[in-house]
């Protein structure tokens, strides 16, 4: 490439001087060891960082803590919906069905907590438990 | 540098099953695909990392390895978007090459004059974007073509001939001005 005639001279030639030893750096002389061990484990590709992976971690951990707190309280002890089915059309097959189906706000809640429990152990073995694992392993 | 047709039929012996055939290419390859995540990420530890991901992408992905263009140039890619994207997640903090110097006071002068320049210039490219140091950095290089250069950074020749022009400039205006302070400060 040719050079750029302006008046940065030393400039560039400060810059030819240091940077044309550039050159090919080498791995560690156990590299193409390691590399055929792990042939067959290929990378786990996460989506998150461990800083985002944690924060989400809180924010379930506060949510949980919240949930129980006002299923604790009985704030949802009074909440029972139902679903109504009397605008279904009248076949055979929705004739023995109730005409109502009752909810449980409390029982609802509850499932919600559990399911933040097991999705905050998915997200806290994918996030903090393999990385620092895979991490020691290698 | 094995040949075409050689790298061609270690890639067919591999696809058969001789699994042992990969460690001529990564052999091969190494220090190439080391190099270019080097640059990327700055950190050595992380850089063997992602080389070692690279390659072991690179032989569970090998059956689609259409053969149109060399290994090297598929896996160097492979490499770069490696690189690119664990840097993304990670937001590595890179070593402080600035700090290295105040830190270590006790050197003989022609050593702490020939450090100084390397960390002048480091500061300089510190200051370009992302994609003019590695261009610039890869292009000096000698074992690295333009073209490889531009294949593993998705563009064109002439793109990466402009845009190592232009990061020359601008390392040069920005050289100057470090030069100059550094001179103030004396």
């Amino acid at each position: 490439m040719e050079r750029p005639a302006d008046n940065h001279d030393e400039e560039l030639k400060l810059i030819e001087k240091v940077l044309g030893k550039n050159k090919l750096e080498s791995p560690s002389s156990n590299f193409t060891h390691r590399v055929m061990v792990n042939l067959h484990s290929m990378p786990v590709a996460s989506s998150l960082s461990p800083r985002n992976g944690i924060l989400l971690l809180c924010g379930m951990v506060v949510a949980v803590t919240i949930l129980t707190i006002l299923v604790g309280t009985g704030v949802f002890d009074a909440a029972n919906p139902t679903i109504s089915l009397e605008k279904l059309p009248d076949v055979e097959i929705t004739k023995d069905l109730q005409k109502t189906i009752p909810l449980s706000g409390k029982w609802i809640m509850h499932g919600l907590i559990m399911l933040n429990i097991v999705l905050a152990f998915i997200l806290f073995d994918r996030t903090v438990l393999r990385p620092f694992f895979n991490r020691r392993l290698s | 540098m094995i040949t075409l047709e050689e790298e061609n039929r270690l890639i067919d012996r591999i696809l058969a099953g001789e699994e042992r055939c990969y460690a001529e290419l990564v052999d091969q390859y190494k220090s190439y695909a080391y190099t270019i995540a080097l640059k990327i990420v700055i950190d050595k530890s992380e850089a063997e990392e992602i080389a070692q991901d690279a390659f072991v992408k690179a032989f569970n992905y090998l059956k689609n390895f259409n053969r149109q263009a060399r290994f090297s140039t598929w896996l160097y890619r492979i490499v770069f978007n490696t690189a690119i994207s664990h840097k993304r997640k990670n937001k590595l903090i890179t070593e402080n090459i600035e700090n290295k110097h105040v830190e270590n006071p006790e050197r003989a002068d022609s050593a702490m004059e020939r450090d100084d320049k390397q960390v002048f210039v480091a500061r300089a490219i510190k200051k370009l974007n992302e994609a003019d140091q590695l261009a610039i950095q890869l292009f000096y290089i000698k074992e690295f073509s333009l073209e490889e250069v531009a294949d593993l950074m998705g563009q064109n020749v002439n793109t990466v001939k402009v845009r190592i022009h232009r990061a020359r400039q601008r390392l040069a205006e920005e050289l100057k001005g470090i030069l100059k302070k550094e001179a103030l400060t004396l």
